[in-house]
């Protein structure tokens, strides 16, 4: 009867607790990311900022350029053979 | 029997079209790319892929109607326009080595965004067992041009083929791109890329293995049937499925496709060819 009463607190813990737990721990980390990016100098963080959509756009640029080669290649234009 | 062929043709047309209408609204918006990504610098691009085809042709005439082969190509596409590629396709069911390469270099130029000029040359040989070889082109000289209209590509090629015999060919493609950026990562994309393509062409190579007297046997069955020869004229109405997906320097493609021989082409036991390609690419960083 203990077991059985451990066995279901055990679950209602993991299924209330442990997300909540979880959720805690993530805000925390979220938190702590958000102080440390207010302790970035704006100037820098600026910079950064740049230099991620910099980097953004040139995977997309690489992106649209290999699609763009691999459409015009002969392996998706012209498997059909011409007898 | 060219009736049959018509209606047949525009059905598939009918229902290409309903799936590009009932993939518009959930593509449009994947294809609404911000302008800053045109201005964004290219580099240059070198292409390495590896490739099985199953390609059955049932072709009552020849002695093979699967005609399976490995491809290998290597490509370069400078940032300037001009590229460069070399396709190498083993027949590996021939009983002797058989092959054909081709060298391929040309440039493309865009205008207004939208529009793409392409013209390429490229020099072919082939080497081994004549059954797998097909049309038997030495030179090609290719003039395509492309319009992007939001997801859809038109384009036409133009292509003049010189060997055995010469040979004009025009086809008329209409493609989707349907891509998805940021599947897994902030580095991959799946695009499927369905096209249709009408092919006209000259007939010259039909009669590229006869000889004289049974090139006109050939000809006097074709027009005792109501077809004409040594003309320009439609000659066939292919599909092709190319799925893509791609992550970092590799991608993987899978391509099916199925192509319906004219009338004329039917009467002369030409049938379907159908088939899939399965590649594997890999574009290094240079």
């Amino acid at each position: 009867m203990r077991l059985t009463k451990a066995i279901i607190a055990l679950l209602i813990f993991s299924v209330l607790g442990l997300p909540n737990v979880f959720a805690q721990s993530q805000t925390k980390g979220i938190t702590e990311k958000k102080s440390e990016v207010k302790s970035v100098p704006p100037a820098a963080k600026n910079k950064t900022a740049i230099q991620s959509t910099a980097n953004q756009q040139i995977i997309a640029a690489r992106k649209q350029q290999i699609k763009k080669a691999v459409r015009s290649s002969s392996i998706s234009k012209r498997p059909i053979r011409r007898r | 029997m060219r009736n049959c062929h018509n209606i047949l043709i525009s059905n598939k047309i009918y229902l290409f079209f309903l799936f590009l209408l009932l993939t518009n609204q959930n593509f449009a918006q994947e294809n609404q790319k911000p302008d800053s990504l045109s201005n964004a610098e290219t580099s240059n691009l070198l292409m390495l892929s590896l490739s099985y085809t199953s390609n059955n042709m049932k072709t009552k005439n020849y002695e093979y109607d699967r005609i399976p082969a490995i491809l290998t190509n290597i490509s370069f596409f400078s940032k300037k326009g001009f590229f460069g590629a070399l396709d190498y396709t083993k027949f590996y069911l021939a009983k002797q080595n058989t092959y054909e390469a081709e060298l391929q270099f040309g440039y493309q130029k865009s205008f207004f965004k939208n529009l793409h000029l392409q013209t390429n040359f490229a020099r072919r040989t082939f080497v081994g067992d004549t059954t797998y070889e097909g049309l038997a082109q030495k030179n090609t000289l290719a003039l395509d041009a492309n319009y992007t209209w939001k997801f859809l590509d038109f384009q036409v090629s133009n292509s003049f083929l010189n060997g055995k015999s010469n040979n004009y060919f025009l086809d008329l493609d209409l493609s989707a791109s349907i891509d998805f950026d940021n599947l897994l990562t902030e580095n991959d994309f799946l695009l499927i890329n369905p096209t249709v393509s009408t092919s006209f062409g000259t007939d010259n190579w039909i009669f590229q293995n006869m000889s004289p007297a049974f090139e006109n046997i050939v000809v006097n069955y074709l027009s005792r049937n109501g077809f004409e020869s040594h003309t320009f004229e439609y000659q066939s109405f292919n599909i092709y499925v190319p799925i893509i997906y791609n992550i970092g320097n590799w991608g993987f493609m899978f391509n099916w496709f199925y192509s319906w021989p004219s009338a004329k082409l039917s009467k002369l036991s030409w049938q379907d060819q159908s088939g899939v390609l399965v590649s594997v690419y890999f574009t290094p960083k240079i």
